[in-house]
């Protein structure tokens, strides 16, 4: 009886989690296009926070919705009928529920297991400092951000050979932009975060605008505005593109989007010196006011009785 | 001598963005030509990077054929392709089968794909940055 009881709460959870996920993330790749169009006018650092969010909003505020209204309602609500039935269409979308969420959760724990393995390898010890010099050379590329918790940047001996010692310093504070930002955890988040539907990447053009404007905010962070500091980067990228390309492609690296586009795209930024401009106060007020609204009314709504009964009887006619 | 084909891909053929599309049907119309060609040809100003690499990714996506001519690249239609760009789908977020996003920031992404003339027109265009920022006293 609590074997029954327990399968369909998880297949309601599941197909709930699949319906209610599936229609934010259609949402949000329509909302996507037209934030993006104005992506260009505005800092790369709101860009990227646009992108992550649209990104994982859906998975978010499925997980949420499962988790304080149809657990809720179904616990209080639901006797212990043995003999209630699923009909068959609450069974398959919560297989396809199932599915997208192992995918999603195999699909982090690989990266994690892969990235802790390249911590392990390229870390000579407990170094207090945030950055180390590598002993292996061909181990990550010539410099890196390796670890999720306490990142650090992995530098190879060859860049302290190859560039100079202000180039060698922009390159450094770009790499601390992304530790100080916590990109590679908001990378595990993004691979955590279910897609669509099974196999196929919906949100990719998200997390490719997500990881390019991460870049371009890591190099206005690096830069500060200033002419010297934006040529120092610019040559030192240069310089690396040259050194890494001899070498073969180190472990965990994807081609999210063009390489050659985003370096052409990152040095003439770098020397055009242009300062961005902050988003519309009206842009801002939008961007704000969307969490805040739905936090007020899921304040407002889930207290009352009514409403998670509602939600109970709406997921009964559902599940037969 | 033309280069090999690299693209291995298919559907990569079909997913063409804006400018890709615009350059596409620029080089199919007058038989292609070097990048400042192209440039010289385009309807609106572009910057001479941009069009190289818009011509680079038509070639490593097997629509463009190039040949080295002197200290450039001459690139041509295949005409073994017929793929209509204007009917070319502009949304390369439709298909993937890219692995995951790995739990590493790198200063560059990608590696080992970075085209020889591409850097030698970035390193030129700094050197000249540089020298005008010394002209101007901001270095």
């Amino acid at each position: 009886m609590i074997a029954t009881y327990s399968v369909r709460l998880l297949i309601l959870c599941c197909a709930s989690f699949f319906l209610i996920h599936f229609a934010l993330g259609l949402l949000s790749l329509n909302l996507f296009p037209r934030f993006s169009r104005t992506f260009a006018s505005m800092p790369p650092q709101w860009a990227s926070r646009i992108s992550i969010s649209l990104r994982l909003g859906p998975a978010c505020l499925s997980t949420l919705a499962v988790l304080c209204l149809c657990l809720p309602s179904y616990l209080r609500y639901e006797g212990n009928l043995a003999t209630e039935e699923v009909g068959w269409p609450s069974l398959v979308l919560a297989g396809i529920g199932l599915l997208i969420c192992l995918l999603a959760l195999v699909r982090a724990a690989s990266a994690v297991a892969k990235s802790s393995a390249l911590s392990r390898s390229v870390r000579a010890a407990k170094d207090p400092d945030y950055w180390y010099l590598t002993r292996d050379d061909k181990a990550v590329p010539s410099i890196a951000l390796v670890g999720l918790l306490e990142p650090k940047v992995v530098v190879s001996p060859r860049v302290l050979q190859e560039l100079t010692l202000e180039q060698f310093q922009a390159t450094l504070d770009h790499e601390s932009a992304h530790r100080y930002s916590n990109d590679n955890l908001k990378r595990l988040f993004i691979l955590l975060a279910p897609d669509l539907f099974p196999f196929v990447r919906s949100f990719r053009r998200m997390e490719d605008h997500w990881n390019r404007y991460s870049e371009l905010s890591a190099d206005d962070f690096a830069t500060r505005g200033q002419p010297d500091r934006s040529i120092a980067l610019a040559e030192a990228l240069i310089k690396l593109a040259k050194f890494e390309r001899r070498q073969s492609p180190p472990p965990l690296v994807s081609g999210l989007f063009t390489a050659s586009a985003s370096l052409t795209l990152r040095v003439e930024r770098l020397l055009r010196l242009k300062t961005p401009t902050q988003p519309s106060p009206r842009l801002q007020l939008l961007l704000w006011s969307g969490p805040c609204l739905l936090l007020l009314s899921c304040a407002l709504l889930l207290p009352h009785p009514h409403f998670v009964e509602g939600v109970y009887h709406l997921l009964e006619a559902f599940l037969h | 001598m033309t280069e090999p084909r690299r693209s291995r891909n298919p559907f990569k053929l079909l997913l063409l963005g804006s400018l890709e599309r615009e350059v596409m049907t620029l080089v199919s119309q007058t038989g292609g030509g070097t990048v400042r060609d192209i440039c010289s040809s385009l309807s609106r100003p572009l910057a001479y990077t941009t069009v190289m690499t818009t011509l680079d990714r038509l070639f490593k996506k097997d629509l463009l054929v190039r040949q080295k001519d002197g200290r450039c690249f001459r690139y041509a239609p295949r005409s073994a392709v017929s793929v209509d760009p204007g009917k070319a789908f502009s949304s390369s977020d439709r298909l993937s089968n890219t692995p995951p996003i790995p739990l590493v920031s790198y200063l560059l992404d990608a590696v080992g794909t970075y085209d020889e003339a591409l850097l030698q027109e970035l390193e030129k265009t700094i050197a000249a940055r540089r020298r005008q920022f010394e002209r101007e006293g901001k270095l």
